[in-house]
């Protein structure tokens, strides 16, 4: 990311330079529009929000003005943040938002377009306008074609989560707030389930496995069952899944639990690189081939810090045997308190003999 | 990356458009509830419009009836 704005700087002084040496005042002003060009283009999300503060600032000379300002607010904050949500690996939320106003219009045609309306507010409750759309936009895109297969809390608790996850990335912190003291504290306080299960959520994302590992098995239920309507199998097994995740997040140093979930559906083993003082990956590659014997699909690769180096080395390992193939494997830099720590997440499945 | 269509109406433009599909009297007469908890809409606190089958139903702004309102226009909750 660092790399593209230094090379797209230089491009801008360099060609900026060449302009004015070589057409004087007309170089300078078509260089001054060229970087405004090439500024829109590299991140049109990014700019459209510069266009919401713009016309929020004229927002009492024209409704116009202020309808854009809410639009283009909205829009913005939602479609960066989705955009980063997907670059974790996985396309959690498909689609872009477009907010379309809607017209006066008959009732019939209301009812013939079939399409819920959200009220939005004035650009001055911005807050409130981000944490309405953006729970709605979660609970419309976020893994669309799995939801039907999801435990009702489990779904509301990943969009409650995911919601409050995207303004956070784009540090939206007055809308988060609203997020929480509107929406997600009057769902718990009907629902105490629903602020364990959010609770779980953001343990697991603040190690990087909440869209890398539990989202994505969610979202892949549709795939496993593409022409079932629903199926109560499944949505009992998203909930022991997630107990799965919650143990993997409680889990104490040198305590084994179980990090399997052989469910019909969702079908899965985490192997946890954790031991202290071992430097051998030959224990967790004989692991990775006891789970290929007794059929597992998939097997996770997970750890922190130093043990990152053998994880890798296992995977090396589990590859040479051809039983499991790399599907994708992510090494991060989780920030904490104490400047972070290294981690490593890989996504093995089944190779068949 | 397709578009996720999010119909929106500007509360400067509520009475309007509430007008036009007519449920701005009942609105201003406290005949209109939220069609899952109850609680009666205003100006205030209308979240949602939805168009359900043969009528217009509207929700409030608790994201527990958001959620509702996504399930009664899949036809899995009853409004």
């Amino acid at each position: 990311m660092k790399a593209k704005w230094i090379a797209l700087i230089i491009l801008l002084v360099l060609s900026f330079i060449g302009l004015v040496y070589l057409f004087g005042l007309g170089g300078a002003i078509a260089g001054i529009f060229e970087s405004l060009l090439l500024f829109v283009l590299s991140d049109i999300d990014k700019t459209t929000g510069y266009m919401a503060s713009s016309y929020k600032w004229l927002r009492t000379v024209n409704f116009y003005f202020e309808r854009n300002a809410v639009e283009k607010r909205v829009e913005s904050t939602i479609n960066l943040a989705s955009r980063r949500v997907n670059e974790e690996g996985v396309n959690l939320l498909p689609h872009r938002i477009d907010i379309k106003w809607v017209e006066p219009k008959d009732r019939e045609a209301f009812l013939k377009n079939g399409k819920i309306v959200v009220c939005l507010e004035s650009s001055l409750n911005e807050d409130r306008n981000l944490a309405r759309a953006t729970i709605l936009y979660a609970s419309e895109d976020f893994i669309r074609e799995s939801q039907r297969f999801i435990d009702r809390d489990v779904l509301k608790s990943a969009c409650l989560a995911l919601a409050r996850k995207m303004l956070m990335l784009d540090r939206k912190l007055s809308a988060l707030r609203c997020l929480n003291d509107e929406f997600i504290k009057a769902e718990t306080a009907n629902n105490p389930i629903i602020s364990d299960y959010i609770i779980t959520m953001e343990k697991l994302d603040s190690e990087g496995h909440l869209t890398r590992v539990f989202l994505k098995e969610l979202s892949e239920i549709d795939i496993k069952l593409p022409s079932v309507l629903s199926s109560p199998v499944a949505e009992a097994e998203t909930v022991t899944f997630l107990q799965v995740m919650k143990q993997l997040t409680e889990k104490k140093r040198g305590v084994d639990i179980n990090t399997s979930h052989r469910g019909q559906i969702i079908d899965m083993s985490i192997m946890l690189v954790a031991r202290v003082g071992v430097v051998d990956p030959t224990p967790y590659i004989n692991y990775a081939e006891k789970c290929w014997s007794n059929g597992l699909p998939r097997l996770y690769v997970m750890a922190q810090g130093n043990n990152t180096n053998i994880a890798k080395d296992a995977v090396i390992g589990i590859k040479a045997l051809g039983i499991y193939g790399v599907e994708r494997e992510w090494s991060l830099r989780i920030p904490d308190e104490r400047g972070g720590f290294d981690s490593y997440t890989a996504v093995l499945s089944r190779i068949q003999k | 990356m397709n578009k996720e269509e999010i119909l929106a109406v500007h509360k400067e433009r509520l009475e309007e458009f509430l007008k036009s599909i007519g449920l701005w009297e009942p609105l201003v007469k406290g005949e209109l509830k939220c069609v899952f908890c109850g609680v009666p809409i205003s100006v205030d606190n209308i979240g949602l419009i939805i168009p359900s089958k043969d009528k217009i139903v509207v929700c409030c702004s608790k994201s527990e009836c958001i959620f509702k309102a996504k399930e009664l226009r899949e036809g899995k909750s009853e409004g």
